[in-house]
Parts: C-alpha cells; structure tokens; sequence
C-alpha cells in the first residue's frame, strides 16, 4: 500500500463521502418506502417519516398476503420468468450458432432479415389481431412466445459464438456430431458467460414486464405481479378521474397500502439481486453495447 | 437420428403455438338465444334467458360469481358475461377488444366521453335507436331524461338523428361549483350575513386584507386565489373553457363572450390592489388531492370556490354522516376552529351570476350494431337497465351500487350504510358493486344511496342562490385537435398578462385579433355551425 | 497490453454493428437473387462452371441443400420471426389509409401520404417531436457525464469492500421496474406526505409538485432517469479503467502526480475512445425518449411537456382510435430512428478509424 499524503487522504475522504451520498440517495427511496409501508393509514397521510416502532403496524402486508391476486401473480410471474428464460436462451442461441456458421446458406441475407425487425415491427393492433388469431389471447403463452428472442441478444450471442476458434468445433465434427450436438455438448460448456448473462437479462425482463400482460390477458387470476401492483398502485389517480368517472366513486388506495404492494413485488429482486450482480457485470463486459 | 433431433426441433415452436390455440366457444350460446329470439315467440313459452357481453371499466377485479351479479341474473332472468377492463386503461383495452380480437361486447361505455363515443360510431361500432323506441321500451329513462335534461338530455346522446347511447344524468351538475367564505373572516371584517353582490364582495374583499382577518398583525392575507376566479367571471356572464350563447344567439369561447373585457379589467384591478394572492398562477393546491385548497386551509385567502360541493363538507354534514374529503380533512387536522360556509356567487352588473357546472347529462353506456339489431334482446336490455338503475325503485338501484341488504350494508337513519368490512375499493368491485350491473342511474335513486351528501346538499343549495354555466356546445369541433391547444394556451397566457397588469386591459383587443387568427375563428364558426344545426 | 485495443475488441465483436452493415446490402435487394457473396461466404468447395450456368433457381437453392442440415435447425428461429415479427407487419400498411376497423385492412380506402402530410401540419405532433428530442437532449447533457464521473469516483476508492458493496447498491435501481419506480417516486415526491418535500419544507422551501407541475416535471423525468441509470452505465467505464496499465500511475507517481492529476492525465485519455463510443451510440437513439418511464410518470397536466411520440402513438391509436394516423407517427419514427443509426455508424466510422462495426 502506497503512503497517502495528505492532500490524497482529503481527497480520498471527499471520494468516499461523496460516494456514500450516492449510495444514501439510491437507498433513501426505498427506506422511507420501507417505513410507509409499516404505518397505518392515519400516519401515513400525515407523511410520517418517524422510526416509532410502537406505532408499526403489519396490517398493509396483512392485506397485502390475503389478496389472492398478489399470489396468483407470484406463481404467474415465476411460471413466465422461468419458463420464458429457459425457452428464450434455448431458442435465441439455436439462431445465434446457425447464423455464426459462414457456411449458413445466405447468411447475410438472413442476418438482414433478423435485423430488420430491431427497427419495424407492425404495431400493436396488428400484433395484436395475429396473437388473437393464433389463439394466444387471453393464454399464458402469449407472454412468453413473443419475447422468445430479442434480436439483440441474439446478436450479441452470434458474436461470442463467432470467436470460439473453429477448432473445438472440427473435433466434434471428426467424430461425426451434428450441429445440434456440437452446441449442446461442445458450444454450451464453454459460452457459460454469455449464456447466464442472456439468462439473467432475459429473467429480468421477464419479471418486470407488464405490457403484454395488460394486453393479452382478460381474466384476473392469470395476471402478472406486475400487472397488480400497478392496480393497486394507480387505483384512484387522477388518470381515473380524467376516464370520466366521477370523482366520488374513485377511491383511492391508502399510501401505506400501495408501499406495501412495491415492496412484495420487488423483495425477491432485491434478494437475488447481490448473488446476480456479477453475472451482468460480466454481461455488460460481453455484451458492451446496452447502456 | 440427428437429422430427426432437427426436425423435433423445427417443430417445436409450432406445437408449442398451437398448443394454446384451442379456440373457446364463447359466443355459441349468446348466438343460439339471439336465434331463438329471431323465430317467431308465442306468448305461452317461457321467456328466452339472454347472455349479454358487458365491457364495464372497473376499477377492482370482480369475482366470477359476484354477489350482485347472481342477484341480478336471477331477478332478472339473464346471464351477464362480465369482461374485466381495468378503469386505467379501460379505453386502450376495449378498443383492442373492439379491433376483432374477440367477440364484441354487447354493452360497453365511452366514458363519459361523446368525442369517444362519436369515434365508436364512425368507427361503424355503435347500434342506434330512436327517441320512440326509447321512449316504448324504456319509458321511466326516457321520462327521467325529459325531465331533468330536457333536449340537452337527448342532443348528448344523438348522431344523425338516432340516439346511441343511454343519456345518463349529471346529479352533481346539479349543484354548480360552491362558493366558500371563511366565516370567522367575514365575522371579523364585520359582514353581516353572506356577500350577494359585487360591491358586497368588493368590500369585504378588500378589508380581507386590509383588516388583518386572522389577526395576527401582519398583514398576510389574500381575499382569493386561483379557484374563486371563475365567480368573478360568472358575474359578468363568461365561463372559462367553454362556450356560451351570446345575447344574438351565437357562440362565443371562454374571454371571447361578451363580458370578457370588463371581467378581465375588473380582476386586474382586484390584483393591483393586492386583493388576489400573487401565487393565483401556481394554484391554490399544493399537492396531494387535487381538490384540496391549502391556501384556505392556512388561511392565507378568504374565499373559494375550488371543486366541487361534496368536496366541502360542513361540520353540519359530517354530523349527517358525510365523509369530510378534500380541505375539511387537512382543517380537522391543523386548523379544526376555522369555521367555512357556502355562499353565493357574486352578482354583476347586468344581474348575472354563476359558477362553471357540468353538463346536465352525460353519455355512458353505449351498444354494438349487432346487439341493437337483435331487437328483442336489446329490449330485454333496456327494462334490465331500468330495474338495475333503479327507476321503479331506489332501492334496487342501492344492490347495484352497494350491494345486498344486511349483508354489504344496512339502514342507519334511513340511510344505507355499507359495512366496515366491505368498505374497501376492491371489496365493492370483488361483490359486483359500485355500478358494474348499473348502465344508467335515476338521479333520485343514486342520491339516497349515497345516503347523507345530497341530503345535506339539497339543503344548502337549497338556501343560496345559484347558477351553473354549463357548455353550450355538446359536440367535439372537427378542428378542435389542431387549435384548441394552442388558442387555449394564447388565452391563459393572455388572462394572466392582464390580471398581473403585465399587459394593459387594452391588450385584450389584441388577443381578439390574435385569437382569431391562430384559429380561433375557425373554432367559432364550426361550433355556430353545429349549434345551429342541433 | 494497450487498453484501448482491448477495448476495441469488445466492440467490434459486439453486435449490432455487422449485422446492419449487412442489413443495409441487404436493403438494396431484399431477395438476393444474385448470391454470388453469401455463396462466396459458404465455406463449400466451388462447383464447377457448367453446374453454375445451371438455372437461377436451381443455383439459389445450392447452398440450402448443401447444408439443409443447419438450415432446419435455423427453422423455429425463422418461423418465430415470420409470426411474431413478419406477419404483423402488415399492419404498415394502414399508415396509407383511412382505416376503420369495422371495414378491415381490405375495405378501408386508400388515401395514399394524406396521413403523413397531416402529420407535418398537425401541431401536437409538432410538440411531441419536439418533447422527444428535447427530452433526449436533456438526458444526454446530464445523464451522459454522471456515470462517467461516477467510474471515475469508484476507481479512486481504495477499499475494495466499500468499492463493492457502493458498486452494488448503485446498479440495483437498473433492476427494477418503472412501475415499481413511478410507484416510489409518486409517493415520496408528494407534495404533502412525500419525504423529500417534508425535507424541503424543514429548511424553509415550499413544497414542489414534482409530478403535476410541468415546469419540474422534466427535472424530474431526467433525474430519476438518472438516479436509475448512473450506476449501470458506470460498468463499462469501470470496466475500461480496470484494463489500462498500472505501470503508466506507477510511473506518474514517480513523476510527482497526484491523484487528480493522474485522473486527467491519465484515466481520462484512456477511456476517451470509449466515451467516444457510447455518445456516439446515446446520440443514435436520440428518438427514443423513453416510453417505460414516461407512459407510468406522465399526467395530464404535465402532458404538454412530456408527451413524446411513443405516448403519442399509444393515446392516439388505442385510445382515440386514429388507427392510421398514429400508424403514421410510428412508421416516421422507424424511419427516423433508422435513419440516425445509419448515420451515427458513419460517424463513428470516421471519428474511430474503423467506426463500431
């Protein structure tokens, strides 16, 4: 360790001050959230923002659990993030290894045909209308089979998949494997880090996503996590009033209500979050175009 | 076997695809009673049992046997095939619906909305029917409309001379904005009784804050804000937003009517002398619910008129059982000895006077094409809508609204009263109440329901003297998406540069100008063209 | 060794950057017909001459029945993007019509750029090109500099636990949903029971409508884009920092440097090609002003000033029914945002000898 002088340690102090600001400031959000979200009705309207722990209540989350929407949502959210990553990885490096092979027939032609979608799509009623037709409205599917690739990450895998020196490959071929052998026994084992950090890129989306659910999905005990925190969190706001109903039948959900519903809906990402972190770390380092 | 793995593979998307492509059989049975309903019916068979497709927006989930729901159908012998529509999204999600993604809804609403409801209907979505068939099949509606909307009550609802929609009456339109007094003010300025007239307002506008009305010793008050504005306006006939018959029979937008000028140089003159809070431009809302005014609540101004009657519940009200919402919450809380009261909206010059209200009647639900053409379906509907809505008997209305008797709610002073319990936003939704299987409501009915607000409503509006300026043109102009955003930004630039003497009164004949030719004529004479028309 | 040729790697390795190369050749004839590249690129022993002058047809189909094995594994990838990809795509087309949904894409009327020069007249589009570019503008010049700064800050920080676990609480808000993020941020930007307003309050400031008051809204919109982005876009910076040789500080060091000016000697002029890189990149997507955000943030009375073309499109053509028109707007935007990665490649191209792809 190099002897700091002390022009260096202020400079070090205000650093880590600064820093430690940064963090406060990233944390502060979810701490006073934190605190709403234990308060009562009463004090949360007042703004309280004082740790009494004598006035916390669990009533929020009691409310919170006993809906049954909040744990349809759950196994919904975890059935298409689960499901939606595996299919998604699996399919995304199928296109991802065939368009790496220079020997793919027209390949340049099919890498434009990939790409073109990154930059036109038909929009959302006709999306819509083909989901319909296809008999995915309404069905847990469709929140999965249209986000199977994105195009990005199928890019960024054809590009990791370039760089594996042909030679690993020929081995495999000598013994007479197939294409489909040599991805899975051959490509796979050494992709690890591109494949986990799709994976949890994937994952992510998946687990946030909110949109197609709204779209697609009639039928209440089929909705996403997503989907009904945004109930819960939007019930009475001014959007309401602006629909045209009358201001006294909108109804508004207590504050400490809504804290509560964030925080069931976020916890587990803010578990597995730290454990996962150097995965996209890795990612970013790989992938190095998504800001 | 490699070559087969491909293969497997290659058809794996298409089994997973098809996998959920099982199409449901949705509409077989509607179809099959709209057939029934078709042939010949003699009067000894029993009567059809109709499914309807409802696309109400709603802002909790219902359960797939609501409460209210199963009272209904079975009241009613129908099936209601409910389709859950958020109310955030509610419009985006029908229209998908709508798109041909499945099958149409018979019933579903525009939200209050007649620009909305015109879109459906040249969209070629809507079912139309006259005045008489209205008038044959649903006569306590029809009658309701005529009565408390008059011509109003069908224009709203009418395109090319059919009706599409169910005219639904504007209850709170009936008591137009309040006007509010700091009572202790007025009583420490010395005011007997409540300010009529202009000069009354002046008077004691001025010693608001020139007496020190709280007492405090600084001089730190205002006589009004932003929300009292529109009084001053009413008094010299002009409603902001809107348009208003003119005294030759034309239309006329916001400033544009006849008495802007004089409103405008009257306010103006108000402000030089301090008598309107500076802050006026930012509001007299500081967050949280809109309805809220912080300025009256901290005593920094006297008077107000912001939101609405119910948002302004007097102690007297809150005695009759009335939930305080809005500023008497934030009173109770930091200033529970200041005493508020209704008043009336000054009197002008030229004896007039008012506040802005709603339209008399609103549409609502509206009927696809198909519905309306199965005749007897579609009648069946309508004696649905009025026994739901409540026009035989109020009482019906408070399941559709409330819920069941004893079970969701019960008498209290013969008042219905939902219990603890099922108070909650979702709990409502979850048993089918708050109006999902209420398509149009009997103004009476929705009144007692809501127990003592009206109540104590009809009693104050009953003593003030009041008027509501309502819009005078019920259609959406077929400019309006290319000016109006930026004719009403010139006018609301325009009224502040005159109020803060940024501008001279005279300013306001350039405005007209300016007004005119951003659009603003083109504005004027499509809305006299329709109103004339109508 | 040299970071910057490291770093170069990455990025030419990385994505995007062939593949619209390709896709622009591509562009120019959509059916290859004359195959002769891809068929140069097949890693086949070349067919003699008389096999060659065989038919078109025949000679297309070559290289699929040559390596058909690989094709097939390549059809659920294409099939996947004909139906979800393709076959909407047909919906393009009611940007040319007056489109009524009762009448269908058949039997509405063709009214050819009437749309588009609708649009070019119609103010409120004017506003929200404009809101988007703006709002782009104002992420940039703000929320450009800060992760920068932010890797810069991290990279100085001695203490590897510190440096982690402030690493790790910095990208957490990338993680989360807008809308978690607007549920959070309505609540503690209330004007009356939100913190930070009762924090502006204790030290004599009124409060700030932060959500309805259109002149902090884009304060806000920017800000929290920020505060939810910095960490995340540090990594790459971070990452460019940790790759350049350590010799060079030591040898500042012996040189009498102190540490901020071995920041601007130093660590700066090594990253600066990155840095190049990613504002070339951000100035690409200049369009995009961010739907997620917005379309969860965004209310009416702060519609004027943060209405950008993708609420644009969503409110017009779900909620108004102006199927075509808003069709319009988004076809334009396509164009638009296809046109600026065009153009930023060329750029790039120039600016770093061999540009990003």
């Amino acid at each position: 360790m190099i002897h700091q002088t002390l022009p260096g340690r202020i400079f070090s102090f205000v650093n880590g001050l600064l820093i430690t600001l940064f963090c406060i400031s990233v944390l502060f959000p979810f701490v006073s959230l934190l605190i709403t979200s234990f308060s009562t009705a009463a004090s949360a309207s007042l703004g309280g923002f004082d740790l009494d722990f004598s006035k916390m209540s669990f009533a929020n989350y009691s409310t919170m659990l006993r809906s049954q929407y909040i744990w349809s949502g759950y196994l919904n959210t975890i059935f298409r993030t689960v499901v939606g990553t595996v299919l998604s990885v699996l399919l995304t490096s199928l296109g991802a290894y065939c368009l790496s092979k220079p020997f793919f027939p027209h390949r340049t032609f099919w890498m434009g045909f990939v790409v073109f979608t990154m930059f036109f799509s038909g929009g959302l009623i006709p999306t819509y209308l083909v989901m319909c037709e296809i008999g995915m409205k309404n069905s847990i599917w469709s929140m999965i089979l249209p986000c199977l690739i994105s195009t990005y990450n199928l890019v960024i895998m054809r590009n990791f998949f370039q760089q594996i020196p042909a030679a690993i490959e020929e081995s495999g071929r000598i013994d007479g494997a197939g294409n489909l052998r040599i991805l899975f026994s051959l490509i796979y084992p050494i992709s690890t880090p591109v494949l986990a950090t799709i994976a949890l890129w994937v994952a992510v989306s998946h687990w946030n996503a909110w949109f197609d659910c709204l779209v697609y999905i009639r039928d209440a005990d089929k909705f996403v996590l997503q989907v009904v925190l945004r109930r819960i969190v939007l019930q009475g706001s001014t959007q309401m009033i602006e629909m045209g109903v009358t201001p006294d039948d909108v109804m508004s959900n207590p504050d400490g209500l809504k804290a509560a519903a964030i925080f069931v809906a976020t916890l587990p990402i803010l578990c597995i979050y730290p454990f996962a972190q150097k995965y996209f770390v890795k990612g970013i380092i790989v992938g190095s175009l998504k800001g | 076997m490699k070559k087969l793995v491909s293969i497997v593979l290659a058809v794996f998307l298409l089994a997973v695809t098809v996998c959920g492509c099982a199409k449901t059989p949705a509409s077989s049975q509607q179809n099959a009673s709209s057939a029934a309903a078709g042939s010949s019916e003699t009067a000894s068979q029993p009567e059809t049992r109709y499914t309807f497709r409802i696309a109400k927006a709603l802002s909790g989930v219902p359960d797939e046997n609501s409460a209210v729901e199963v009272y209904w159908e079975e009241k009613l012998n129908c099936d209601f095939d409910i389709l859950y529509l958020e109310t955030a999204n509610y419009s985006e999600l029908l229209n998908l619906e709508l798109s041909g993604g499945g099958d149409i809804p018979d019933v579903f609403s525009c939200g209050a909305n007649r620009s909305t409801m015109v879109g459906y209907y040249n969209q070629g979505y809507l079912g139309g029917f006259t005045q008489e068939f209205l008038k044959e099949n649903a006569p306590l509606i029809y009658s309701e409309i005529e009565e408390k909307a008059g011509d109003v009550g069908f224009a709203v609802a009418t395109i090319d001379g059919l009706m599409y929609t169910l005219p639904q009456i504007n209850v709170n339109a009936m008591y137009p904005a309040p006007t509010i007094w700091n009572l202790d003010w007025l009583k420490a300025v010395g005011f007997e009784g409540i300010p009529t007239t202009l000069d009354e307002f002046k008077d004691v506008l001025y010693k608001f804050v020139n007496n020190d009305p709280d007492g405090n010793g600084k001089k730190d008050t205002y006589g009004f804000s932003s929300e009292a504005l529109a009084m001053f306006y009413g008094a010299f006939g002009v409603a902001e937003d809107v348009w208003l018959e003119q005294s030759d029979g034309t239309l006329a937008y916001d400033i544009m009517q006849e008495g802007g000028k004089d409103a405008l140089a009257f306010l103006a003159q108000m402000y030089a002398d301090g008598i309107i809070d500076p802050e006026f431009i930012t509001g007299e809302n500081k967050g949280g619910y809109w309805a809220i005014s912080h300025s009256f609540a901290e005593e920094r101004i006297g008077l107000t008129g912001m939101g609405s009657f119910y948002h302004w519940c007097t102690p007297e009200a809150v005695e009759m059982g009335c939930n305080a919402i809005a500023t008497p919450t934030v009173l109770a809380e930091t200033n529970p000895d200041l005493q508020f009261g209704f008043g009336n909206a000054p009197v002008g010059p030229d004896g007039k006077y008012g506040t802005p209200s709603g339209a008399p009647a609103y549409p609502d639900c509206v009927f696809s094409k198909q519905f309306v053409e199965d005749e007897a379906r579609f009648k069946k509907f309508l004696s649905i809508c009025e026994a739901t809505g409540g026009y035989n008997n109020a009482e019906d209305y408070f399941v559709s609204y409330l819920g069941i008797e004893n079970e969701h709610w019960e008498y209290k002073n013969e008042i219905p009263m939902v219990k603890e319990e099922f108070s909650a936003v979702d709990s409502y939704c979850a048993r089918g109440a708050n109006g999902m299987l209420a398509f149009t409501f009997a103004p009476e009915a929705y009144k007692k329901a809501n127990g003592a607000r009206y109540i104590w409503a009809d009693k104050q509006y009953g003593e003030i003297k009041t008027h509501g300026y309502a819009n005078a043109l019920i259609d959406v102009l077929p400019s309006q998406g290319d000016y109006l955003d930026e004719v009403t930004t010139l006018l609301d630039e325009a009224k502040i540069a005159i109020i803060t003497g940024e501008q001279p009164v005279s300013y306001y004949d350039t405005v007209v100008e300016q007004f005119n030719s951003i659009g603003g004529d083109i504005l004027t004479r499509e809305a006299n063209e329709i109103y004339k028309a109508s | 060794m040299n970071f910057s040729t490291n770093i170069k790697k990455v990025w030419l390795s990385s994505g995007i950057n062939l593949c619209n190369n390709e896709f622009v050749k591509n562009s120019e004839r959509m059916i290859p017909l004359k195959n002769e590249r891809t068929a140069v690129v097949s890693a086949q022993p070349k067919k003699s001459g008389q096999q060659y002058r065989k038919n078109g047809i025949v000679r297309f189909f070559e290289p699929y029945k040559k390596n058909y094995d690989i094709f097939l594994l390549f059809v659920p990838v294409l099939l996947w993007y004909l139906i979800f990809c393709y076959l909407p795509m047909y919906g393009i087309v009611i940007a040319f019509q007056d489109f009524k949904l009762a009448d269908g894409i058949l039997g509405s009327q063709w009214i050819g750029f009437e749309n588009f020069k609708k649009l070019f007249r119609s103010p409120s589009f004017l506003r929200v090109f404009r809101n988007s570019v703006e709002i782009s503008l104002l992420r940039i010049i703000f929320g450009f500099p800060l992760p920068i700064l932010l890797a810069l800050m991290l990279n100085e920080v001695r203490n590897k636990a510190f440096k982690k676990v402030s690493q790790t609480i910095s990208y957490l808000p990338h993680f989360l949903s807008w809308v978690v993020l607007a549920g959070v941020f309505t609540q503690i930007l209330s004007p009356s029971t939100g913190i930070v307003n009762r924090l502006l309050n204790a030290i004599g400031i009124e409060s700030i409508y932060f959500m309805g008051d259109p002149q902090w809204f884009r304060f806000t919109l920017i800000a929290t884009g920020i505060w939810q982005s910095v960490g995340w876009g540090s990594i790459i910076y971070i990452a460019a920092i940790t790759s350049i040789d350590s010799q060079m500080y030591e040898a500042a060091v012996i040189d009498g440097a102190n540490r901020f000016q071995q920041i601007i000697k130093i660590t700066l002029p090594s990253i600066a090609p990155v840095i190049t890189i990613q504002l070339i990149l951000t100035s690409g997507s200049i369009i995009n002003a961010g739907f997620d955000q917005i379309f969860n943030m965004y209310n009416d009375s702060v519609m004027k000033v943060s209405d950008i073309i993708d609420t644009f499109v969503y409110r017009k053509g779900l909620a108004e029914m102006q199927f075509s028109f808003s069709t319009a707007v988004g076809l334009f935007k396509n164009v638009i945002s296809f046109a600026m990665v065009i153009i930023t490649n060329a750029i790039s191209k120039r600016v770093n000898d061999n540009g990003i792809w």
